[in-house]
């Protein structure tokens, strides 16, 4: 039985791995076939590390608001989770939220856009002015 | 992690190189499991715990249990005799398994959704400045990510980092040490239940060879975790039976299956079903005299570590229960269905993934029952208990049972499959406890 076991097992290791030496990463099991282009292929892992990096560039406490393109369209809910996944140290108000946070005390000078190439792009504004005009 | 551990669970008395790596991982697995405790604790004490704190509680708990528990060196079973060139062959396929398994993972991109949405998203956020700190579960987007889930993971994961906020790497390196620990803590289980050193290596080698580690959906999720900490339980179950003279703590026991809601939601009913299996497995005619107050000293453990766990997923803000709203009608209505939800999911089952695993441990399984192995009885019924759980949830969920089954079945099952294996390989074996046994 043992040696059975072991015969079958190496095949099947043999067979992944040569698999795994060749490009692309082979995604082939049941779930990976079945989910990972919608939870991760559709943003891609460019989309993940510039995310990545635009952490180091924001200060601890920023608030930001996360771009006016959703990244993958019909999945609103993927930008708010991945900014505050890539943000853990900033204050993220996402899109869903723009509403309520137009009247939030926290000013969202900080902008995270998504253009089309999927490149990220930082936009700061600068303080509004307050005007004392009676 | 191994040096906190290492004193609840002493080194073991042999040399063989891969009992002393077995009883490794055994003992990281207790450690992590004490430490996140203790940790946890003292962080919702509103006292800093991450970064080098969480080290020294790691350290202290350690050379207290050196300090103050005895120390009788830890011992196995022999193992039957055999040839060393097939224990070579089997070590050198379950090392190539486990090489492929790690080769994956440092390959493929961190994709699964609930690792952004929930443990990878609580790890990152809950340590402010060494404080644990929840108050972010209650503020939108985390509403809606499952804020009552267990932080047990999470927690593991900041004490792992130091305290800082863990990245991709980090949740591969700690995925692929579950993984090695689950596969030692596998043969463990194994070697305590009497198995040949080659088989218990094939066995493992096939389990590290299993959708568990190969579908990366799993990669940054519990599962893995939950599977050795299941198996961790399972070691200290058949050793309390195999080995009357030297029993392990009956407290570690309830400490280990306490700890099993703190991973996952689903800990606590496999807790509950372990728990019943370590109770069957005790009343075996072969089992010994028990000491008294025994069954008190296991119940105040579970109580004392899941208590606390239970107590803080009710206090985290209310997330999206399966069985949320009339789910009593739901049910029902379903009810007439559920020869189609079976068909649903005994497809997953039968998917070309497990290498035939299923149906074999259904054999297996009903083979070691005729045999009368309690052994393969408690821990088949296990399984069998928390599928039909499952199935349960399926007919009462608020969402379509068939886009439920699919999304979450065969990656809950991944993390039983070790377990179920357990089983089948035992049956393998005669149960040297069980004189009633058939042979």
């Amino acid at each position: 039985m043992t040696a059975a076991l072991l015969v079958v097992v190496a095949a099947v290791l043999v067979l992944r791995a040569s698999r795994l030496a060749r490009p692309p990463v082979p995604l082939d099991s049941r779930n990976e076939q079945r989910f990972y282009a919608w939870a991760f292929g559709a943003s891609g892992l460019a989309l993940h590390q510039a995310l990545a990096d635009k952490e180091l560039l924001l200060r601890d406490g920023e608030v930001v608001c996360f771009g006016a393109e959703p990244p993958t369209p019909g999945r609103p809910e993927w930008g708010a989770v991945m900014a505050s996944y890539y943000f853990p140290r900033q204050i993220v108000l996402v899109p869903a939220a723009r509403e309520s946070a137009a009247a939030d005390p926290l000013p969202c000078r900080t902008r995270i856009l998504v253009p089309p190439d999927r490149t990220l792009r930082i936009e700061r504004r600068p303080s509004a002015s307050v005007d004392r005009r009676p | 992690m191994a040096f906190a551990g290492s004193g609840v669970v002493p080194p073991p008395a042999s040399r063989d190189l891969a009992v002393r790596f077995d009883w490794l991982c055994f003992a990281a697995t207790v450690g992590a499991v004490l430490t996140v405790a203790v940790v946890a604790a003292t962080g919702l004490l509103g006292l800093a715990v991450f970064g080098g704190a969480s080290i020294g509680i790691a350290a202290s708990i350690g050379i207290l249990t050196r300090w103050l528990l005895p120390r009788r060196a830890w011992t196995l079973p022999p193992s039957p005799a055999e040839g060393r060139s097939t224990v070579l062959v089997s070590r050198v396929v379950l090392a190539a398994a486990l090489a492929v398994f790690a080769w994956k993972v440092h390959r493929v991109p961190l994709w699964s959704w609930d690792h952004y949405s929930v443990w990878g998203m609580k790890a990152r956020h809950l340590a402010e400045g060494g404080f644990l700190n929840l108050s972010f579960l209650r503020v939108a987007p985390f509403r809606y990510t499952n804020p009552e889930y267990p932080i047990g993971l999470p927690v593991l994961w900041r004490i792992l980092t130091l305290g800082r906020t863990p990245a991709w790497p980090d949740f591969k390196v700690c995925h692929v040490l579950f993984g090695v620990a689950t596969v030692g803590l596998f043969r463990l289980a194994l070697r305590a239940g009497g198995i040949s050193s080659s088989f218990a290596n094939a066995a493992a080698a096939f389990v590290a060879a299993s959708p568990l580690y190969w579908d990366t959906e799993s990669l940054g999720l519990a599962e893995m975790p939950l599977a050795a900490a299941i198996l961790a339980a399972v070691v200290l179950l058949l050793r309390r039976r195999e080995d009357p003279s030297e029993r392990p703590p009956v407290w570690l026991l309830g400490f280990l299956l306490g700890s099993l809601p703190g991973i996952k939601p689903e800990g606590l009913s496999l807790a509950v079903l372990l728990l019943a299996a370590g109770w069957v497995l005790g009343r075996s005619p072969g089992a010994g005299r028990r000491p008294p107050g025994e069954r008190a000293v296991l119940a105040l453990s579970v109580l004392v570590t899941a208590g606390p766990a239970i107590a803080l997923d009710r206090a985290l803000p209310p997330g999206q229960p399966f069985l949320q709203g009339e789910w009593m009608l739901r049910f029902s209505a379903r009810l007439p269905h559920v020869l189609e939800v079976l068909r649903k999911m005994g497809e997953e089952l039968v998917a070309s993934d497990w290498i035939g695993f299923w149906p074999v441990f259904l054999l297996a399984a009903a083979y070691g029952i005729w045999r009368r192995d309690r052994r393969v009885a408690a821990l088949s019924a296990v399984v069998a208990a928390q599928t039909a759980l499952y199935l349960f949830i399926y007919l009462g969920t608020y969402l379509d049972p068939a886009a439920h089954i699919r999304s979450s079945f065969f990656r809950i099952m991944s993390a039983l499959l070790p377990l179920a294996a357990v089983a089948a390989v035992l049956s393998a074996a005669p149960d040297a406890r069980d004189a009633s046994g058939r042979t």
